[in-house]
């Protein structure tokens, strides 16, 4: 029963591709021209690394809004709402009298509801994070090329998926190549075992 | 962010690679001898406090100094002190953040660690003071047998979600913006322990322009959930008080007065806590002595409204004609048995920071430290003011007493200042101090190509 849902659900976890194309570039405007370029050439499954965010870069990729703050939204307006008709059921369900205060009053039960609220919405942003940036991921094929581990420091990277039915390396490898991209093949069967350290 | 503005904050000959290499070192190189010295004499502190609620536990709380007509001394006095510290931390990320302040990059990780282990002491205390801290879930509104529920409309409830929710989103945020940082050190490492402890933690973060484009958006909504979470959690710590009817507690001021407290409290220690930082660490290009003097404007600004607030509650018992307010604010606080106490409070809190209007206090670093001492010390006495003086003369002079703490209880608060120590030395040394991703973000060189 619970093995056929637990493989429909896998589908939408995060995996890593089998073949990548591996381009550094020597600066953000490179990176965002060739970014550019790729996404006019009609590749779709590729992204650009960068060790902090560059401005433009969702632009040329034709990234769209994130729908995260609707999520937050929604899982925020549900909690309040929630808890605080848990608490006006609860103060029904066990009446008690305190300094003459009437049984049911929605006023001191507001500032416990908002701070509920806050913990949902921020459990619900950093999780919500996580499901669309596809984390957690542990193991992906760029982690195998040692020069990857220049994206979190001063590198710029992109990486093109090989798993697009219509990926075409030769053309793909030229397009990276003419702006200014040192690139690399990386293939699932090529290397062994897990990603080094050092 | 104003480029311009922004440039001012940081260095503007480093490198990303450079930046990467002087953050990072710290952590991964061994620990310096006054780590050593320092994490073995703030964990001897810290025992202090197992020793002392570990007694607490075994004979009860008599072993206080609480009794009527004060039941809230000491462990609620260092609780609001604490929680006062904590206030600046997740202050200083979100509203920097949403009113895109540059110079919070080179400090917001040291704020917000201040932040989570001053809660985490501040959380220590009520959980000690219900007496039976095994039932502590008492406070979750838990479906049990007996059939009873918590009184949500209680003050303490909502002071109990407020802590946790505070101590729980602070943490996220913290987390959150030390991933990409996280991965940096991941990627690093050169020992197998380092890469798979920051490598768990990382989660696999790459840096792709689609994780970034979500990260930016998480982070933003992070910072509009915890800027009126901040001001909320002042005003329910307050409302813990104001509802009740004694005078100096009953004030419509209280949530305002709590807040300017907190944010000068929590300014002052971080300009201590950087400057203990950039000193040894050696991080005087990245907490530049602009951060130190822009933090230092902060707590002046925070100060003075501490000041109006001592002067609306003067007014108030004197422009009220109540008796009880009068003599509680007036006369018990400038004249009683605890006017040392009081006028330490007004000298530290008042007085002294006024220092800060000259340059000088507030770049010299140990001018400076001297200023964010004396205030410490002011809040210290503050809330001593707060609690104190309000219970223990109250309507009937029949009733009056004094209140003194015992040694179990002066033990158990220098044992929290251990451990709040024992983490921060610990965070120093194990995780990104500063912000490698912003500080990068924030250099002329990492837009020079990029797209307007």
């Amino acid at each position: 029963m619970s093995a056929p849902i637990l493989k429909r659900l896998r589908q939408f976890a995060p995996r890593s591709p089998r073949t990548l194309l591996l381009a550094e570039f020597p600066d953000a405007k490179a990176l965002v021209a060739a970014a550019g370029a790729l996404r006019g050439a009609g590749v779709r499954r590729f992204d650009a690394h960068s060790p902090w965010p560059i401005e433009g870069l969702g632009r040329a990729m034709g990234l769209g809004e994130s729908i995260l703050p609707w999520i937050v939204l929604g899982v925020g307006l549900s909690t309040f709402l929630g808890f605080l008709a848990f608490m006006a059921w609860a103060s029904l369900d066990y009446p008690t009298v305190h300094s003459g205060k009437p049984v049911l009053s929605i006023w001191p039960l507001i500032p416990a509801a908002i701070e509920v609220t806050w913990m949902a919405a921020g459990t619900a942003a950093l999780v919500g994070f996580m499901a669309l940036a596809g984390l957690p991921l542990y193991y992906h094929l760029a982690f195998r090329s040692p020069r990857f581990k220049r994206a979190s420091d001063d590198g710029f990277f992109i990486t093109v998926e090989g798993d697009d039915p219509r990926f075409d390396a030769e053309a793909t490898r030229a397009l990276l190549e003419r702006h200014g991209g040192r690139v690399e093949r990386l293939d699932e069967t090529s290397a062994k075992g897990a990603p080094r350290h050092g | 962010m104003s480029q311009a503005a922004a440039e001012a904050y940081v260095d503007p000959s480093l490198t990303p690679g450079e930046l990467t290499r002087s953050i990072a070192e710290p952590v991964e190189a061994r620990p310096p001898r006054w780590w050593m010295v320092g994490a073995a004499g703030a964990a001897s502190l810290a025992l202090l406090f197992v020793g002392s609620v570990g007694w607490l536990f075994w004979k009860g709380v008599g072993v206080w100094g609480l009794g009527s007509p004060t039941f809230w001394g000491f462990d609620i006095i260092n609780m609001v002190f604490w929680v006062g510290i904590a206030h600046t931390g997740t202050a200083v990320t979100s509203f920097m953040t949403l009113s895109r302040q540059p110079w919070k990059n080179g400090i917001n990780r040291i704020a917000e660690a201040m932040t989570i282990f001053a809660v985490l002491c501040a959380a220590l205390f009520p959980l000690i003071h219900v007496g039976r801290p095994w039932l502590a879930y008492y406070f979750f509104p838990l479906p049990n047998s007996m059939g009873i529920w918590p009184n949500f409309k209680g003050p303490i409830f909502a002071d109990f979600f407020a802590l946790n929710t505070y101590l729980y989103v602070s943490a996220l945020f913290w987390y959150l913006g030390m991933l990409p940082d996280l991965a940096a050190l991941r990627d690093r490492a050169t020992n197998k322990i380092a890469f798979w402890a920051y490598g768990l933690l990382a989660l696999g973060w790459r840096g792709g322009a689609r994780q970034w484009s979500q990260y930016q958006k998480a982070y933003l909504l992070m910072a509009a959930i915890g800027t009126p979470l901040v001001l909320s959690v002042c005003a329910i710590v307050s409302m813990t008080f104001a509802p009740s009817i004694l005078p100096g507690w009953h004030a419509t001021i209280f949530p305002l007065y709590f807040l300017t407290g907190a944010l000068a409290a929590g300014f002052s220690m971080l300009g201590m806590l950087a400057v203990f930082t950039r000193s040894f660490f050696g991080f005087k290009r990245l907490i530049t002595e602009k951060h130190l003097e822009t933090i230092n404007k902060w707590t002046l600004a925070c100060i003075l409204g501490v000041a109006y607030v001592y002067l609306v509650e003067f007014f108030i018992a004197w422009y009220s004609g109540n008796l009880y307010e009068r003599f509680t604010i007036i006369h018990n606080r400038l004249g009683g048995p605890y006017a040392a106490i009081y006028w330490t409070m007004l000298a530290c809190n008042v007085l002294i920071p006024q220092l800060f209007w000259l340059k000088r206090f507030r770049t010299r670093q140990n001018l400076m430290v001297f200023v964010c001492l004396a205030i410490t010390v002011g809040m210290w006495c503050e809330r001593f003011v707060i609690l104190v003086l309000s219970v223990h003369r109250d309507f009937l002079p029949g009733s009056w007493g004094m209140y003194a703490p015992s040694l179990v209880e002066v033990a158990t608060f220098l044992g929290t200042i251990g451990i709040f120590l024992t983490m921060f030395l610990a965070f120093l040394k194990f995780l990104p101090v500063i912000s490698m991703a912003e500080v990068k973000h924030s250099l002329p060189s990492s837009h020079a190509g990029s797209a307007p």
